[in-house]
């Protein structure tokens, strides 16, 4: 770690020991005389510089939730169709437990070949298929969980259950947030709900709730208690804080060693100036036509996870570190989960994705952001190559292998690293735990996976794990 | 079992030593440097040996590395080398043990490894490949603390301070260690706080309430020389003090109402272990017997009620209803919970680090961890209800027991008068039905196959068709009585009755499932469409009554299966009216054994710890933690580094259903000669007063941990404990009447120079209050404060776009009473995948794992929950109402008795004129109404740091 930076654990106990109490003994000086705020001593947000060179500064993380098929969507598997309909001997573990053989659902859509790299993409994404040079794509993913919800959590994780704190929590503690105007970790939701373990999954577990994501909302107000009360006009509300300004003030003058006082009074004006500015990030209104129009808020089908890529894109210029969106909500179909009618499932949530996507990723190539923002798009597993039922082509989960993408900053462009077997049913080829594709996500931003630690429980606690992860330098630029 | 191997592989090692670099025997099939190196290093040697960390310690980069093997033990069977681990490994056989990680080998690099390990693995060149293995233990410099807390606790002398001068500052020993180490570094104790700065202080502390105003103004005119006292003995006697401290001690054991995962399901009348540390807290329950109760209060020698509640501590964890890794894994995935919980919240000591392998700096090994596992392995399987015990009081109990026999009593007559009805029904309601022949009257023919010819007709031979009992169907429809089997998709039925008089007094009785025609000698008399749930009357059609003959008739039946479940029963009845009425004498009895089924006995449930009997199964070390690698077996046992305090099994009596493991396990934890337990016990208590423990990491006394900032103060502390016979009570009056606790914030400026956090404790550190103060606070000021101590938890309103979080915003939460909503904010239900954002944005404790110490951070959103959240507004509002219905038009009143509430003083003159100018300001400038100017002035109160903040 460099030297540079602040150590985490150092950080720790200052925080477990008396709460920033020590970090700013400076107290009143945290007022300088022209009245702006200085925070950076008692705010753990505060932009730190990263342990390694990494390319990127921040993540939108498009979570395919309930479980995307690999097969049907960028692993091509010619094979398959023609076992259509075929029982055949497959080993695959789902929600339905263990099976070894099972009827061969063919992939429910055509393939074809994509840039110069000729990388093949169903015919679901042909919006993202025409950026596959930009892409890198692993298709040897596994976990240990088929079930969504502890899937869910050792995607957002690591860990198999909750408690741990989540990818976007040790992003923010390891790189610190460049906006206090905005919360450093944000959720955005399918309209349809939240996923399973609701706010489990954005968690900062046993790290300080600074690190927890923010589930903020599309319309109305964004943020939770961010609109004034009933009847409060801002004047009145700036009145209130001035009067609570001056009231601290004396309190703060006779306890002139607790600086957690004046970071408390400070807070105040941070909460402020979001009330004032935060509202701004959201308003979409401020992008032009044609701009909308590239993430396809024109069509009813991707206006919602359109808008969501939108506010991301904004989000991260305003320097938000972690903005993770969620495609699908709530259970069965209103999600990935397609256990019933694959074709009418992914054809829906592909749908509502493939334009946005894609749209995200011009958007950001055209402003120059791309380089500097991690694009991650995975589900929390994928899906088997053999039917969940007797009747119909809906498939099961499985965690043996699945496919994730990344784009952006520090990824290789039109590389595809891995591979299931023939039908897609496990990864046999360049195998990756899933905690590998983690350590992958941390290096493109420069945090050393294996030396990013927070101590907690007697163990120097690591989102890989303390028996550490490198990452898929395939992968990386 | 390998000692012969292992004899047979001393010579080969010997000469390995010898030879120095290579070692080759006679019949190398495979040259090691060509053919097999290039695969290690491409393969293996990144993770084992090519880089100072090494994964597993198994080290492949020298022959001795490959014999040794690592934490898994070894990987290479001597004896038969092709069962070699590592070969199973390669070959991805083993789902949880499969290498190299990054893909399976191919067929032929396989091949090449296979014969160099069946040719005993020639080495050649160098002697080892790697790099050295880093240690971290080595860049530590020597620390004179080290093992600190394994020593036996001492009770050392008070010092007596170098300058005499000082020794009337110090009231008791405390005060004299504390005095010490100021005395070292020159800096002087804070002053004493003022009387109404202690009195919210220690009210704050013992209740998590502020003093009432009459309170204070009672103290402060006390005179009396015992007045500190008289002040903490009233508060220890509260039944709030109880509620405060528990809530300390559920942050420890992560105490939570739902089980968390996917479906975050209740953990029914869990609350009653909450109430349990309420009530032990209240009672002032020995310390030993607290622990003893919470671990193994099913196996004291005395059982109550309250030592089974007790034993809730052992099912507080998360549990996962559908383990992603089988059963197995998940059962030990709770043990581990479990034990280092326990380990955690009793000992302080963090034994979870060694599950999966033995770290070098830690001194508890992976045998150690599994041998305190085994101390849990006795306990069955969590389930959601299962886990119940009835803890009624034992005078409760006869009651229950005589109204549990009422009820039995009850339920065996209604079975008994419904015997006639399920045994026969047909013969119940038609009451007269011989007919002629040989057959059982209510017998029926019956086929699945569609009859040729006129089936239904009087004169056909059905003597194809064979004979059942009706009804016919599907066991679990509903209301149905099964008695032939019928799971095809439609059935014909046939049978004979006697008719005697007049058609009118002939009726049907029916249960179908689904669609059915019923014909009476060959004609129509009835159809039906759907499914009913319980037997019904059926209308019989003009046609068929018309075809009702007296004597003989012939009923035939036609039903159809749709889909769900299927039943088909028709009685005829010759007398209709006296048919019916025992038909309703049979429903009615039915619903009469369904409501006595069902009368709830009022029994006090509680998840209580069971075992499986008085021998557990076998424990076994788990293989990087893998529940399906299983290792050496272990016996129950603590570790090594703790057992200069040995741990004596005891053997169950003949006649129990438990190992007593548990039980002693709490012996030895509560045996006043274990080092950590009241070194822990008494820096929690220090924790919760001063907000910092003696030891700041308070659940880990290991390397690792924190080193205590006055080790003869903790020592001193925790023999008095054990002195005072355990009293949580004796001791919280014991610290809180020293000088050190009644210092003031603001001490000696060279303190803050020469230790900004205050280790040395110079003064007194301001605490902002907990998540549940600041709520309980709004509450107390504004009179809606519901005092009820303990009983099921509450909804505090969770607001909408919070449940809109959750895959179910529908079901995810619930409403309570607008008493119940009064009620403290420890009584709120703690969901885990739901927490209260008023709670979880001041720092409530994380539910999921043991939490020690609160973090307590200064966001901008907790700002915002303060001054925009409906939950504050909503408080500051009822403050508002309530003032003004006391002190009517009375601003100055107001004024007063709200900063006498929320501040524990009287306003100054400035504050005085600037609320009343903010009153002015809200009704003049802003519009407000007296109501929404007081509601403003409440907010302005609720949001200043003093509200939130305790000197």
């Amino acid at each position: 770690m460099s030297t540079e930076s602040p150590n985490p654990s150092r950080r720790t106990f200052l925080m477990q020991a008396s709460a920033f109490a020590a970090s700013s003994l400076l107290g009143g000086r945290a007022f300088a005389e022209n009245g702006a705020i200085d925070l950076s001593m008692s705010n753990p947000l505060a932009p730190k510089a990263a342990q390694l060179i990494g390319k990127a500064k921040a993540v939108i993380f498009l979570f395919m939730y309930g479980g995307p098929s690999q097969v049907d969507t960028f692993e091509y598997k010619p094979k398959l169709y023609q076992l259509d309909g075929k029982t055949i001997d497959v080993k695959t573990r789902g929600r339905g437990g263990a099976k070894n053989k099972g009827r061969v659902v063919g992939p429910q859509w055509k393939f074809k070949q994509y840039g110069q790299c000729g990388k093949y993409v169903s015919d679901l994404f042909p919006e993202v298929g025409s950026l596959v040079d930009d892409i890198a794509f692993v298709h040897s993913l596994y976990c240990e969980s088929p079930i969504h919800g502890s899937a869910m959590f050792q995607m957002n994780s690591g860990a198999l259950f909750s408690g741990k704190p989540c990818l976007g929590s040790w992003v923010n503690y390891g790189l610190g947030s460049s906006n206090s105007n905005l919360p450093g970790f944000v959720v955005m939701l399918d309209k349809t709900g939240g996923p399973i373990s609701g706010a489990k999954n954005w968690s900062s577990g046993y790290m300080p709730a600074t690190y927890q994501g923010t589930v903020v909302r599309p319309t109305g107000v964004p943020i939770l208690d961010l609109d004034l009360p009933e009847g409060m006009s801002r004047p009145e509300l700036r009145n209130l804080l001035d009067r609570l300004w001056k009231q601290n003030q004396r309190h703060l003058a006779d306890r002139p060693f607790d600086s957690e006082l004046a970071s408390r009074v400070a807070s105040y004006e941070l909460a402020y100036r979001m009330m004032e500015h935060a509202p701004e990030a959201f308003d979409i209104s401020q992008e032009t036509e044609e701009t909308q129009e590239l993430y396809g808020l024109n069509h009813e089908k991707t206006f919602d996870f359109g808008r969501n890529c939108l506010l991301a894109r904004r989000l991260i210029e305003r320097g938000v570190r972690f903005v993770q969106i969620y495609s699908g909500g709530n259970h069965n179909d209103n999600n990935w989960d397609a256990h019933g009618d694959l074709k009418f499932n992914h054809d829906k949530h592909a749908g509502a994705t493939d334009r946005p996507i894609a749209g995200l990723i011009r958007d950001l190539k055209r402003r120059g952001m791309l380089d500097e923002t991690l694009i991650v798009w995975t589900g929390e597993f994928g899906r088997q190559p053999t039917a969940e039922y007797e009747k119909g082509t809906g498939r099961d989960h499985s965690s043996f292998g699945f496919t994730a993408w990344l784009a952006g900053g520090g990824v290789k462009g039109g590389v595809s690293v891995g591979a299931t077997d023939e039908i897609g049913s496990a990864a046999v080829v360049d195998r990756f735990h899933l905690k590998s594709f983690h350590a992958t996500i941390l290096s493109t931003l420069g945090l050393d996976p294996n030396h990013l630690s927070y101590r907690y429980s007697g163990l120097d606690q690591k989102l890989v794990g303390v028996e550490g992860a490198d990452p898929i330098r395939r992968m990386l630029a | 079992m390998h000692r012969r191997a292992r004899l047979r592989w001393i010579l080969p090692s010997l000469l390995v030593s010898l030879a120095s670099t290579s070692w080759t025997p006679a019949r190398a099939a495979v040259e090691f440097e060509r053919d097999v190196l290039p695969i290690l290093e491409q393969h293996c040697f990144s993770c084992h040996g090519g880089s100072p960390k090494v994964k597993g310690s198994l080290r492949l980069t020298s022959r001795d590395g490959w014999v040794k093997g690592g934490d898994g033990g070894e990987i290479v069977d001597e004896l038969n080398p092709r069962k070699s681990r590592v070969l199973t490994a390669m070959r991805y056989d083993d789902e949880m043990l499969r290498m190299p990680p990054a893909g399976k080998l191919d067929d032929a690099t396989y091949a090449t490894l296979k014969s160099w390990i069946d040719a005993g693995m020639p080495w050649a060149g160098k002697e080892d490949y790697g790099v050295e293995p880093e240690d971290p233990a080595k860049a530590k410099p020597v620390d004179p603390m080290k093992g600190w807390s394994y020593r036996p606790v001492t009770r050392p002398e008070p010092p007596q301070p170098s300058d005499a001068r000082l020794a009337p500052w110090i009231r008791n020993p405390i005060d004299a260690f504390v005095l010490a180490r100021l005395e070292a570094k020159g800096v002087k104790p804070a002053p004493e706080a003022d009387r109404k700065t202690f009195i919210r202080r220690a009210t704050f502390d013992l209740t998590g309430l502020p003093p009432t105003p009459s309170d204070v103004d009672a103290f402060v005119r006390d005179e009396a020389p015992d007045a500190v006292e008289k002040l903490i003995d009233r508060l220890l006697a509260s039944p709030h003090y109880g509620e405060r401290w528990a809530r300390h001690w559920l942050d420890v054991v992560r105490y939570a109402d739902t089980n968390g995962f996917e479906r975050d399901n209740d953990k029914p009348f869990m609350w009653r272990y909450r109430d349990y540390v309420i009530r032990a807290l209240n009672e002032d329950k020995p310390y030993d017997r607290f622990v003893r109760e919470q671990l193994a209060g099913d196996e004291l020698d005395d059982v109550t009620s309250d030592a089974r509640t007790a034993t809730g501590f052992l099912r507080l964890m998360q549990w996962d209803d559908e383990p992603p890794q089988g059963h197995e894994q998940a059962r030990y995935d709770v043990l581990d919970d479990i034990a280092k919980t326990t380990s955690e919240a009793f000992l302080g000591m963090s034994i979870g680090c060694a599950r999966c392998h033995d770290h070098k700096v830690d001194p508890i090994s992976q045998k150690d961890y599994y041998r305190f596992v085994a101390l849990f392995d006795g306990l069955t399987d969590f389930r959601t209800d299962g886990c119940l015990a009835d803890v009624s009081p034992p005078e409760m109990k006869a009651e229950f027991d005589r109204l549990e026999a009422e009820k039995r009593e009850e339920i065996r007559r209604i079975e008994a008068d419904l015997a006639p009805f399920t045994r026969d029904l047909a013969r119940a309601l038609e009451l007269r039905p011989a007919i002629s022949g040989s057959d059982d009257p209510t017998m029926w023919r019956y086929t699945f196959q569609e009859p040729k010819g006129d089936w239904s007709a009087v004169a056909y031979d059905d003597s194809f068709m064979k004979l059942g009992r009706p009804g016919f169907g599907a066991e679990g429809t509903p209301g149905t009585l099964v008695n032939t089997d019928w799971r095809e998709a439609e059935i014909w039925l046939r049978r004979k009755f006697v008719f005697g008089g007049d058609p009118k007094q002939f009726g049907l009785a029916i249960h179908f499932d689904d669609d059915a025609e019923i014909y009476i000698n060959g004609v129509l008399a009835a159809q039906t469409k759907g499914y009913i749930v319980e037997y019904q009357e059926l209308k019989v059609t003009a046609e068929g009554r018309a075809a009702l003959r007296a004597g003989e008739n012939v009923i035939a039946v036609h039903c159809r299966q749709d889909f769900g479940g299927q039943y088909i029963d028709v009685i005829p009845l010759p007398d209709r009216k006296a048919g019916l009425a025992e038909l309703q004498r049979f429903k009615d009895l039915k619903r009469k054994l369904e409501i006595a089924r069902e009368r709830p006995i009022p029994r006090h449930y509680a998840p209580a710890a069971q075992e499986t009997g008085r021998a557990p199964r076998a424990t076994h070390v788990l293989v990087r933690g893998n529940a399906a690698v299983k290792g050496d077996q272990v016996e129950p046992g603590i570790p090594k580094v703790v057992d200069f305090v040995p741990l004596e099994l005891q053997s169950p009596p003949k006649d129990a259903d438990t190992s007593y493991r548990r039980r002693s396990l709490a012996d030895w934890i509560v045996d006043a000669r274990n080092p950590l337990t009241y070194r822990v016990a008494a820096n929690r208590l220090w924790q919760g007063h001063f907000g910092r423990g003696i030891v700041r990491s308070s659940s880990d006394f290991g390397e690792l941990g924190e080193r205590p900032t006055h080790p003869e103060l903790l020592d001193w502390l925790a023999a008095e404990f054990v002195a005072r016979g355990g009293s949580l009570k004796a001791m919280h009056k014991l610290i809180m009447t020293s000088a050190t606790y009644r210092m003031g914030v603001v001490g000696d400026p060279k303190g803050a120079e020469v230790d900004p956090v205050n280790d040395l404790l110079w003064r007194f550190e301001p605490r902002r209050l907990a998540a549940e103060e600041i709520r309980d606070t709004m509450l107390a000021v504004n009179g809606r404060l519901n005092p009820r101590v303990g009983g099921p938890y509450f909804f505090a309103p969770m607001p909408e776009e919070v449940l809109a979080t959750s895959s179910r915003p529908e079901e995810a939460w619930g409403e309570s009473s607008e008493e119940e909503v009064g009620r403290r904010s420890l009584y709120i239900k703690v969901k885990r995948s739901l927490l209260h954002p008023m709670l979880t944005v001041f720092d409530f404790a994380d539910v999921d794992a043991s939490c020690p110490v609160r973090f307590r951070t200064t966001q901008p959103t907790q700002a915002l929950t303060m001054l925009n959240s409906p939950e504050v507004n909503d408080q500051a509002l009822r403050a508002a109402n309530h003032l003004e219905k006391q002190f009517g038009a009375d601003d100055d009143a107001i004024i007063r008795h709200l900063w006498f509430t929320a501040f524990s003083r009287a306003p100054s003159d400035i504050e005085f004129g600037e609320a009343r100018d903010l009153l002015k300001q809200q009704r003049e400038t802003f519009g407000k109404d007296r109501s929404g100017a007081l509601q403003r002035l409440c907010l302005f109160v609720f949001n200043t740091n003093e509200f939130v903040y305790v000197d």
